[in-house]
């Protein structure tokens, strides 16, 4: 069992004609923007930007991988999460699969490493070092000196990320400051006394409208709701996602929070 | 319920709404927070909390089986499945549609579940369990398949399915409790009824209680009270399991005192399960089904093991 591992994964992958899986839609949408779309033989079921990543196989996602339809789709690479499932990797090596897990990204600059990562595993370092130049291009070039506090409510019903998360760090680069950012953990559901103490100066929305978030009790007396700084309109996908497609929508948000009232 | 426990339960509820009022990360002294914020959550816990400890006394006053409560019969997973066809379907939440939906699948979840448990001839504690085990699995992983091939909006209805009080609306709140309240005042006015079928089905017939009859009104009064405690908080369990068995000890068997006491004991048990929820990791907060759920599971052993041992 073990020498077909070793084999593959010490044989350099060839230039041409490479087979690749993604799953996660952050990759597939980092792999479409190397110019690598075509390798695509499979994406997770969660793949639908660009248009044409819907198109591709499905090979479940990066919780579940369904490693039938991944191993019959004869990859020469698999791009994981390093949360994904280690027993599924290991059974994917084992029948002579090679799997890259790669490490959650908790803000920009994680997210410029995945670029390289997979970029190096497809040989393509160069197009990896100029999407990544052009990323952090987009990245406003000065941050205010006062930064808003900012709620971001990714889920209805107070689900929210903590300080150790891309989504942080993206209100960060966007000129304004998570009131959650304080906490270790990933993503929890905030207690809303906890939110009305913290009084945000805007509140992001990615789910859910301003109508429901403002019937909540005491919701009209928050600072962002006087300010009428009740952000819905970046796209949830692409802002929920660390690829590409942050970028352009922290630039959205830091448009949305320098308004002045 | 006689006379003297009376102030008991008064005093504990008492006790459960000045926590859940007092419970939270702006403390005591911010009167816009207690009036505004934690007064209408703590009246959504009392009404969830007295509608479920109802439904379950009237269960097993009824079935006379002390295992039987809304989430173990599947009347809440009834109700829950209803309650997510219906947002899916895109009915609002304060329509009498919603209500006669949610009360519809309570209602189908428990026949379905009692008729089960009655295949097998006489009914068995254990017969019934396992039957509204294998009704509630069915509809739950129903429930859970339509939500993960249902896209975007799925993450707010897996909350409900967990059931939590983090946001209630107020006119639910205002129709679920009067639906609780008339169901709770028809139940009491019933008592002998109830008494009366404690002694069996053909004691109670002797008695001049038509077993039959009474079976259904009050598996409809439960349903009643489960369908619109699950329209505020979606699936809260073993409020209706514990309440009942903890009250008993003070108003002893009798329905008389045993229903107005499980109404109340369930509603101090929630609210205060609650504030625990909302207080406990703070700035996190911990939906009350789980806390119910932590703290009733162990509960449902005892009450298992308990049984096992009267038997032997």
């Amino acid at each position: 069992m073990l020498v077909p591992f070793l084999l593959t994964a010490a044989a350099p992958l060839p230039v041409q004609a490479r087979r690749v899986v993604s799953l996660m839609p952050s990759y597939t949408e980092i792999i479409f923007e190397l110019g690598a779309g075509k390798d695509l033989v499979g994406v997770s079921n969660f793949c639908n930007w660009p248009p044409a990543a819907a198109k591709i196989d499905k090979a479940g996602d990066y919780l579940r991988p369904n490693i039938e339809k991944i191993y019959s789709l004869k990859p020469d690479v698999v791009f994981a999460g390093a949360w994904a499932d280690a027993s599924s990797s290991k059974q994917l090596e084992s029948m002579g699969v090679k799997v890259v897990s790669l490490p959650e990204e908790k803000n920009a600059a994680d997210i410029f490493a995945t670029v390289r990562l997979i970029a190096a595993e497809l040989g393509r370092k160069r197009e990896g070092e100029k999407l990544a130049g052009k990323l952090a291009g987009m990245m406003p070039a000065k941050l205010p000196d006062k930064p808003l506090k900012v709620y971001l409510e990714a889920d209805t019903g107070g689900w929210t990320p903590g300080g150790n998360s891309f989504l942080s760090d993206a209100v960060r680069l966007a000129g304004g400051k998570n009131i959650f950012g304080g906490e270790k953990r990933g993503y929890f559901q905030a207690s809303w006394e906890e939110v009305l103490l913290l009084d945000p100066e805007a509140v992001i929305l990615l789910s859910g409208t301003e109508e429901e978030f403002l019937s909540r009790p005491m919701a009209k007396g928050l600072a962002a709701a006087k300010a009428g700084r009740i952000i819905t309109g970046l796209d949830r996908d692409a802002f929920s996602r660390p690829g590409p497609r942050l970028f352009g929508e922290i630039k959205k948000l830091a448009a949305f929070l320098n308004v002045k009232k | 319920m006689s006379k003297n426990k009376f102030p008991v339960f008064i005093a504990v509820l008492a006790a459960a709404c000045l926590f859940s009022l007092a419970a939270g990360p702006a403390g005591c002294s911010n009167l816009d927070i207690i009036l505004n914020l934690r007064l209408p959550r703590t009246l959504a816990a009392l009404a969830v909390g007295a509608g479920l400890g109802l439904a379950g006394a009237l269960f097993q006053g009824v079935l006379k089986n002390p295992l039987s409560d809304p989430y173990i019969l599947g009347t809440s997973s009834g109700a829950t499945a209803a309650a997510v066809f219906c947002f899916l379907a895109g009915i609002e939440r304060t329509s009498p549609v919603f209500f006669l939906s949610v009360f519809a699948g309570a209602f189908g979840a428990t026949f379905l579940s009692y008729w089960l448990a009655r295949l097998a001839g006489r009914l068995s504690d254990a017969a019934l369990v396992l039957a509204g085990v294998a009704v509630s699995a069915f509809l739950s992983a129903l429930v859970m398949l339509v939500l993960t091939s249902s896209g975007a909006r799925s993450f707010s209805l897996f909350y409900f399915v967990l059931g939590g009080l983090y946001s209630v609306q107020p006119g639910v709140l205002a129709v679920s409790s009067l639906i609780i309240a008339a169901a709770g005042a028809v139940a009491m006015g019933r008592w002998r009824a109830l008494d009366a079928m404690a002694l069996g089905s053909e004691n109670a017939y002797h008695l001049g209680i038509e077993p039959e009859r009474e079976r259904i009104l009050f598996f409809t009064l439960a349903c009643a009270a489960t369908s619109a405690a699950v329209a505020i908080g979606g699936t809260i369990g073993f409020v209706g399991l514990m309440t009942p068995h903890i009250v008993r000890r003070l108003t002893g068997p009798s329905a008389r005192g045993l229903v107005p006491a499980a109404a109340l004991g369930g509603a101090a048990m929630l609210a205060a399960a609650d504030a625990a929820g909302r207080s406990l990791f703070s700035p996190a907060e911990i939906p009350a089904g789980i806390v119910m759920a932590l703290a009733g599971a162990p509960f449902f052993m005892w009450l298992l093991w308990k049984s096992s041992r009267g038997r032997n």
